[in-house]
């Protein structure tokens, strides 16, 4: 008796979700006939593993000076060389996925919030707020981007936590933005009326109506954010504004190993070579994303 | 129509104002000591009192704000400390070499770009296709700053293919100032010597940032096209019978050129920026490696300088986009 | 003697193949029609209809492919003919089509008047003089007021109504065989709608062009039509003239669709019972069996083929293949008593 209403609970189940599941295979499908996306999720999951498990994958400390060996080539002992100061360059990347993925987390963490916040306020209450808050961004969205974070950084003086700042407040209008063009197309939606016929709050016509809605758009558009934010931190780190030694940086790594480019090459290159591979990963996926959330190129019945 | 001209003109003079205001600000944070770096550290307490008065650093904070914004208006932005020179002469230097560099880098961008973007999209998911936006992806991941040492790597020290540095060889004199671009005045002058080597010197940096534009415009010419090729009008040119190059030139490419046209826009924006990282490692003499080399050096007035002009054309080129997609559109109306 | 079809349609599939598996659109289609009729394709959304049209002019989108079958046209197989020969010799030139969007049919950064002199510039050679002078003469044709304005306005600026004569006047400027028209009314308002048509009807008589429209409105079909062709689910299941389909129905789905016409008020609203089958996992058989009243075992295994009922009337269903058996065993049977009388032709 028990096994029979679970499987009606099932099948009621599966009806009532029907498009939500059928949403979700078509995805898988359209993730899985991609085979760029996957080489974009593998990376982003080295990258991950990396940064958890870096003391347990990394053979040396990444701070841990040799000056008997410095600017060693590769070699079995060092896979990637040693830096000019005898540190063991391929520890030093793997830890440097941890710094990465770190300013990356910090900054969307500080930014989706805010912006969603902005956003939805200036779309939704319009007038004198909705100007305001979007002259302000239009301002910060003068400067480009490295140029703001740069001067920021310099202001704050360069460190890991400042970088984080500068690049946080240089990207918060673009989502900003994004949640109030959506706030703005879907306040007009009859539905949003039928609610407040019905007596709904402000407050909770906002968190559970609008919001959601706006939330896929703004994780696209941070996916496809990702491999900016680690290539604008490598320029800080690279000009010396941002994160500052001996903090395995990978932009930090290339800068101080540019002096050594010509007998050396491997000191600049391979840290370099990680960031083009970190960026390369996260933009791949958030291609991938990118078009399997837009309605046009998924097909449906012919 | 006119009523969108004039609103997007005011918001580009409040933007400005803006960034003005934010740049001074900001850079009234920056921990500098411009009367120490001018008279070191032991000077006499009189002088130093008399050097703040010069520099107007006594004056409370609106009434400097005043007098930054009225040295504004004639370009005056102080002395750097670095140079030793007006910023404003130091910025006619180097603003021309630096616009110099964004527009070949442009024009191969835009050339190669649009190539790219318009094949793969003719021949979406064939090998052309795939490759392309392989390419074009690592492009766009590249950071200029890696991707410029690499140039040099090879391309200098290993093939001898670029030169060292500057805008032009020791054993060159620069043509005669009519734009301050050198390519330019040198055709114009007929020296053509001069003009080669300008090229010579613009290579390096010209190709990397290129190379990473075109992969945005490549990216955008195809996903426009790949749009565009989708609608029932191209279907219905097809129906005609036409040709398929007058199907993709005349009929689809003409109407995703309207997105194209704004990514080129925006890549003139990232142009500035991605200077920034080239010409440092080229040692490129521009606005880019100035306004990093004022940054490192707390050069305030350099500073301020070099950021309100980069922050000006930038915002001078989003306008620029506004208004040709609007001008451009038929089926616009504002 | 037979009339020689002007384009005959045999045995054609083609499927799609998108995420959820391989959608088998047509399911092995035949099509008659002969030169001057007005020949009316109709159906439910989803049917086919449109992907025949489509396949005609080997314009099937992806991801679909046509899997076999012949497109005769002229007695040529088109299906066989290169990319090229096509769009030489029949696409703008033998066969065009006007579609259901007309706004969203014209490029809407070229003119209305440029575009209908591009058809005449590439396909039937003029010059740009005299291109744009036939421009003007067929934009009058097709009843457009103020001709010379509306070729310099862009698609954008004009109505439904007259987007649809711009198309039809692109389509016909260069005097088509045959001119397919996928539900060119369908988006349009009513009033608007028989104007169209009437249009229509008038330019065949005067450039004896023939006519494939298709539509899911019968009443359009019983309006215009000399012949019709019912499809359901990428199956044709019946042909005839436009009386015998109205009046004279034999295949369940033709008689289901004439009940649902709504005509006496206090009548409630007859619907064929089920839902239009999923393309992936269609029926078995006839696919129109599991909605079928008269439905009998074989009907789940086989498919029925087109079979001949009277005069220009074929159906297919299992319904008929009795009676169609029997009067074929009585025409056999005529024969053959007459070669058993010595004769051994037929006269």
């Amino acid at each position: 008796m028990a096994k029979e209403n679970l499987q009606n609970w099932t099948v009621s189940w599966r009806k009532r979700h029907f498009s939500e599941i059928s949403n979700f295979k078509e995805t898988v499908y359209l993730i899985k006939k991609s085979p760029l996306t996957m080489v974009g999720l593998a990376i982003i999951l080295i990258l991950i593993i990396m940064a958890i498990f870096a003391s347990y994958i990394a053979p040396y400390d990444p701070l841990t000076m040799n000056l008997d060996n410095r600017l060693a080539p590769l070699s079995r002992v060092h896979l990637l060389g040693t830096d000019e100061l005898g540190r063991d360059i391929l520890s030093r990347i793997i830890y440097g996925a941890g710094v990465a993925l770190k300013i990356v987390l910090i900054v969307l963490a500080i930014d989706l919030p805010l912006g969603i916040l902005l956003g939805l306020t200036a779309g939704y209450f319009g007038g004198w707020v909705d100007e305001i808050i979007m002259r302000i961004a239009d301002i910060f969205m003068a400067f480009p981007r490295l140029i703001l974070a740069m001067a920021i950084g310099t202001a704050l003086g360069p460190s890991l936590r400042n970088t984080v700042i500068a690049i946080a407040l240089t990207m918060w209008p673009v989502y900003a933005r994004l949640a109030r063009g959506e706030t703005l197309s879907i306040k007009e939606r009859t539905f949003i009326e039928a609610e407040r016929a019905l007596g709904t709050s402000n407050f909770k016509i906002l968190v559970f109506n609008i919001l959601p809605m706006c939330i896929s758009t703004l994780i696209v558009r941070a996916t496809l954010d990702m491999g900016n934010i680690i290539r604008i931190a490598a320029g800080m780190s690279f000009l010396g504004l941002g994160t500052q030694p001996p903090t395995p940086d990978w932009g930090l790594m290339v800068s101080t190993g540019r002096n050594f480019l010509v007998n050396q090459w491997w000191v600049p290159t391979f840290p370099g070579f990680a960031i083009l591979l970190a960026v390369f990963g996260f933009n791949l996926l958030g291609d991938g994303i990118r078009d399997i959330s837009d309605p046009h190129l998924r097909r449906g019945r012919q | 129509m006119l009523k969108y001209l004039i609103k997007r003109l005011i918001l580009f003079v409040i933007v400005i104002f803006g960034v003005v205001t934010v740049t001074f600000f900001l850079s009234h944070v920056i921990p500098s000591d411009p009367v120490g770096a001018i008279l070191g550290d032991n000077a006499p307490q009189e002088l130093v009192v008399k050097m703040e008065k010069e520099l107007g650093l006594d004056l409370p904070l609106g009434q400097q704000y005043t007098r930054y914004l009225k040295g504004l208006i004639n370009w005056n932005f102080g002395i750097s400390l670095r140079t030793q020179k007006q910023v404003s002469e130091d910025l006619r230097v180097y603003f021309p070499a630096t616009i110099e560099l964004s527009f070949l880098a442009l024009f191969i961008a835009i050339i190669f770009g649009i190539a790219i973007g318009i094949i793969s999209a003719v021949k979406r998911n064939q090998w052309q296709d795939n490759v392309s936006r392989v390419f074009s992806l690592v492009g766009i991941s590249m950071p200029a700053f890696w991707l410029s040492l690499l140039f040099i790597l090879i391309l200098y020290y290993h093939l001898g293919l670029i030169p060292a540095g500057g805008r032009l060889s020791p054993s060159i004199s620069p043509p005669p100032h009519i734009s301050g671009l050198y390519m330019l005045d040198s055709l114009i002058a007929g020296q053509f010597r001069t003009f080669w080597d300008a090229l010579y010197h613009l290579l390096g940096p010209a190709l990397v940032l290129g190379w990473i534009q075109m992969a945005y415009i490549g990216r955008v010419t195809r996903s426009s096209m790949l749009e565009v090729l989708n609608e029932e009008y191209i279907r219905t040119a097809r129906v005609k019978g036409l040709k398929e190059k007058v199907v993709i030139f005349k009929h689809a490419f003409r109407n995703a050129s309207i997105p194209i046209l704004t990514m080129i826009g925006i890549a003139f924006g990232y142009m500035l920026e991605g200077a920034v990282l080239t010409e440092t490692v080229f040692g490129y003499p521009g606005l880019g490696r100035y306004a990093v080399n004022s940054f490192l050096s707390l050069d305030l007035n350099a500073v301020i300088g070099s950021v309100t002009l980069i922050a000006i054309c930038y915002a001078l080129s989003n306008l620029i986009v506004d208004l040709l997609y609007a001008v451009l559109d038929p089926r616009i109306k504002y | 003697m037979a009339k020689e079809a002007l384009l005959e349609i045999k045995d054609l599939r083609v499927n799609f193949y998108t995420y959820r598996g391989i959608v088998k659109a047509l399911n092995g289609v035949n099509l008659k029609i002969y030169e001057g009729e007005f020949f009316g394709l109709v159906g439910e959304t989803g049917c086919g209809k449109s992907v025949t049209a489509s396949a005609v002019l080997n314009l099937v989108q992806n991801p679909g492919k046509i899997e076999e079958g012949e497109i005769l046209f002229k007695q040529k197989n088109l299906l066989k003919m290169s990319e090229k020969e096509i769009r030489e010799k029949i696409r703008g030139k033998e066969i065009t089509m006007i579609m259901q969007y007309p706004i969203a049919a014209l490029n809407p950064v070229i003119n209305n008047g440029d575009q209908i002199a591009e058809a005449l510039i590439a396909n039937k050679n003029m010059n740009e003089s005299e291109a744009r002078k036939r421009t003007i003469e067929l934009l009058r044709e097709v009843n457009i007021p103020e001709p010379e304005k509306i070729a310099r306005q862009f698609p954008h600026q004009l109505s439904g109504g007259m987007a649809q004569r711009v198309m039809i006047a692109m389509m016909i400027s260069t005097e088509p065989s045959l001119l397919i028209a996928d539900e060119p009314t369908t988006a349009l308002d009513v009033s608007i709608q028989s104007q169209v048509l009437n249009l229509l009807k008038d330019l065949i008589s005067k450039h004896r062009t023939t006519v494939l429209l298709i539509t899911h409105d019968l009443s359009v079909v019983a309006e215009t039509c000399d012949r019709v062709g019912v499809m359901y689910a990428g199956d044709m299941v019946e042909v005839g003239t436009v009386d015998q389909i109205i009046n004279n129905p034999q295949h369940p789905y033709t008689k289901g669709l004439i009940k649902a016409i709504p005509s006496d008020r206090s009548k409630e609203l007859v619907e064929i019972r089920g839902s239009v089958p999923d393309l992936v996992n269609p029926p078995s058989g006839c696919r129109f069996h599991p909605r079928c009243d008269y439905a009998k075992p074989i009907c789940k295994k086989e498919k029925p083929q087109l079979l001949q009922i009277e005069n220009d009337h074929m159906t297919s269903c299992f319904l008929y293949e009795e009676s169609h058996n029997k009067r074929l065993k009585e025409e056999y049977a005529e024969e053959y008593k007459g070669g058993e009388n010595g004769r051994t032709d037929s006269a």
